[in-house]
């Protein structure tokens, strides 16, 4: 678990200690790679649902706030006194969009903003934060009728953005949530040590804030964090640093001269096409650091120059050399990079049908369900024979219910 | 419900974009913005032979009082419009590639108001560098409401800040 941290701030990405514990600084290019996570998402909830961005301030009325979560008791609220009025920091913004959604008649928004939840004790930077950015929520309206299909569009949306990430991951329906939520569907993946860890929530929310907005539809909650970024720095590495899944690392070429030249404007110009983010990087540091540097970095493809020809192309998945060939080729090599992430992360989701002490899948029928620790049903549900004969359906079983 | 809306997110996003590219022309460099800041965490002082020669100080201009659950009311800094601000680490500033030009952009409170673009921007250089810089950014056209810059010190280091909405 340590060695993450100290990757991403070798790698400029985040000052994990920031401005005090729990509330990290983003430096340039971990925002960028943040950025792209996000506009990851953003693409395929374009391609499923129709919806609008919101944006929300930070300063909430305190009475306003607990008008809605009048059932609910938060520990985790930042509190102030500003101008002659008690506020609460936002925590997240579920009140806000769906505030937005009833006023406006619409039934999705997006909000890609910033929460502060009060943290104590050991927390681990960007999976519990007290600073969190980007919070992404997306809050959506539906008919009763369409609980199940939306559910299954959410974690769809939410699946294919963990196969842009080569995150190993699953999905699970851990039921009621307290007075909070009807169900609350996990999308879990795999800490480098094994255990498991929740990296994406849905939620059906509980008929009091349906009541609150005086409503009979029903109001999903769904959303990621930062943590998606601490994942990746957790499972997709080497020895050598990052290796980014090619969607979302700020460059996936990078090119220097061999001779500390600028490389060429014609070599630039040539390997930006098909969609490459490409950097050249001129700067007076030797090759060897150079390569050092964007190797850690996480750069899908490292292009060494002479004068206007290129020397060699060397891949950073398996840190091999090739003469080049044709952009296409460069292409290529991204999905490479892509498919060996994912292939290395399969294990991670073998270890579910393995004989773990941990967890596993199992199936049950809803009698012996109830005489078992089970995290919840896999989602989407899937049917299975229980040992006993019934009919059931497949489950997580973990000896520890405490994931975060 | 009665909530103040900032709900018109585009052109929240477009104003962001404008600041964001006008500040990165002048080659600052964007960290993330962050509301608060605890008044105690960072304040720590390196000493050499009992003397003290530098002081962490973060900091934003304003102060308020935020209760924690455990701790009751504890002092903050709020993200604010003003001169008064550090937004960097004295070992940040001994680590990053010279010259620093940082900003962070976000919420804000100006003139006892939040706004969602507060832009708090710092440089650490050449003194004549310095100089330089500021009269450019005050004298070209900017996208800003109010755009303000001082020149004085951090670490005992010379440092120019710029501040606006």
């Amino acid at each position: 678990m340590e060695r993450y941290k100290k990757i991403l701030e070798e790698t400029e990405t985040v000052e994990l200690e920031g401005y005090g514990k729990g509330l990290p600084i983003w430096r340039p290019y971990g925002m960028q790679i943040m950025k792209n996570i996000v506009n990851r998402f953003i693409d395929h909830l374009y391609d499923k649902i129709k919806f609008e961005f919101v944006e929300h301030p930070m300063l909430i009325p305190k009475e306003e706030y607990l008008d809605l979560f009048e059932n609910i008791e938060f520990e985790n609220l930042y509190t102030l006194d500003f101008n002659g009025r008690k506020y609460i920091l936002k925590p997240d913004s579920l009140q806000f969009n769906f505030d937005y959604i009833f006023k406006h008649g619409i039934d999705a928004v997006l909000s890609i903003g910033t929460g502060y939840r009060y943290e104590t004790g050991i927390t681990p930077p960007l999976f519990r934060d007290r600073h969190i950015w980007p919070f992404v929520q997306f809050n959506h309206v539906i008919e009763a009728e369409e609980v199940e299909q939306t559910l299954l569009t959410h974690t769809n949306i939410l699946s294919s953005l963990f196969e842009d990430l080569c995150l190993p991951h699953f999905f699970v329906d851990s039921g009621k949530k307290r007075n909070y939520g009807l169900h609350q569907i996990n999308g879990m993946s795999f800490l480098d040590t094994d255990e498991l860890t929740i990296i994406s929530m849905s939620y059906v929310l509980s008929e009091s804030f349906s009541h609150h907005f005086n409503t009979r539809k029903k109001l999903i909650d769904t959303g990621f964090t930062e943590k998606l970024l601490a994942m990746c720095a957790l499972l997709n590495i080497d020895e050598k640093g990052l290796i980014l899944p090619s969607l979302i690392a700020p460059y996936n070429v990078v090119c220097f001269d061999r001779n500390e030249r600028p490389v060429s404007k014609d070599i630039i110009e040539s390997t930006s096409q098909d969609n490459l983010r490409v950097y050249s990087d001129n700067s007076s540091r030797n090759i060897k650091r150079k390569f050092d540097i964007w190797e850690k970095k996480g750069v899908n493809i490292l292009i060494l120059t002479d004068g206007n020809s290129i020397e060699k192309v060397v891949r950073r998945y398996d840190k091999k050399a090739e003469p080049f060939t044709s952009v296409r080729r460069l292409s290529e090599i991204l999905k490479e990079n892509d498919e060996f992430l994912r292939t290395r992360n399969r294990r991670f989701m073998e270890k579910l049908n393995s004989e773990n002490q941990e967890y596993y899948l199992q199936a049950f029928c809803k009698d012996c369900s109830l005489e078992t620790t089970v995290f919840g049903e896999i989602f989407p549900h899937k049917t299975a024979i229980c040992e006993c004969g019934k009919i059931g359906l497949e489950y997580l079983v973990t000896y520890d219910k405490k994931i975060y | 419900m009665k909530l103040n809306y900032q709900n018109q997110a585009s052109l929240i996003r477009t104003r962001e974009q404008q600041i964001a590219d006008f500040i990165g022309y002048h080659g600052f460099t964007r960290i993330s913005d962050i509301f608060i800041i605890p008044k105690n965490v960072h304040n720590t002082r390196s000493y050499i032979k009992k003397h003290i020669v530098r002081t962490d100080h973060l900091r934003y201009p304003i102060n308020v009082k935020i209760e924690e659950r455990d701790y009751g009311l504890q002092d903050y800094y709020i993200r604010s419009f003003g001169e008064d601000f550090n937004l960097i680490l004295f070992r940040w500033y001994e680590a990053w590639e010279k010259p620093i030009k940082i900003y962070s952009l976000g919420p804000g409170i100006y003139k006892n108001k939040e706004v969602s673009n507060l832009m708090l921007a710092q440089v650490f250089d050449a003194p004549n560098q310095l100089s330089d810089l500021q009269v450019k950014l005050l004298n070209c056209p900017s996208p800003f409401e109010e755009l303000k810059s001082s020149l004085s010190k951090e670490f005992e280091v010379d440092c120019l800040r710029v501040w606006g909405v």
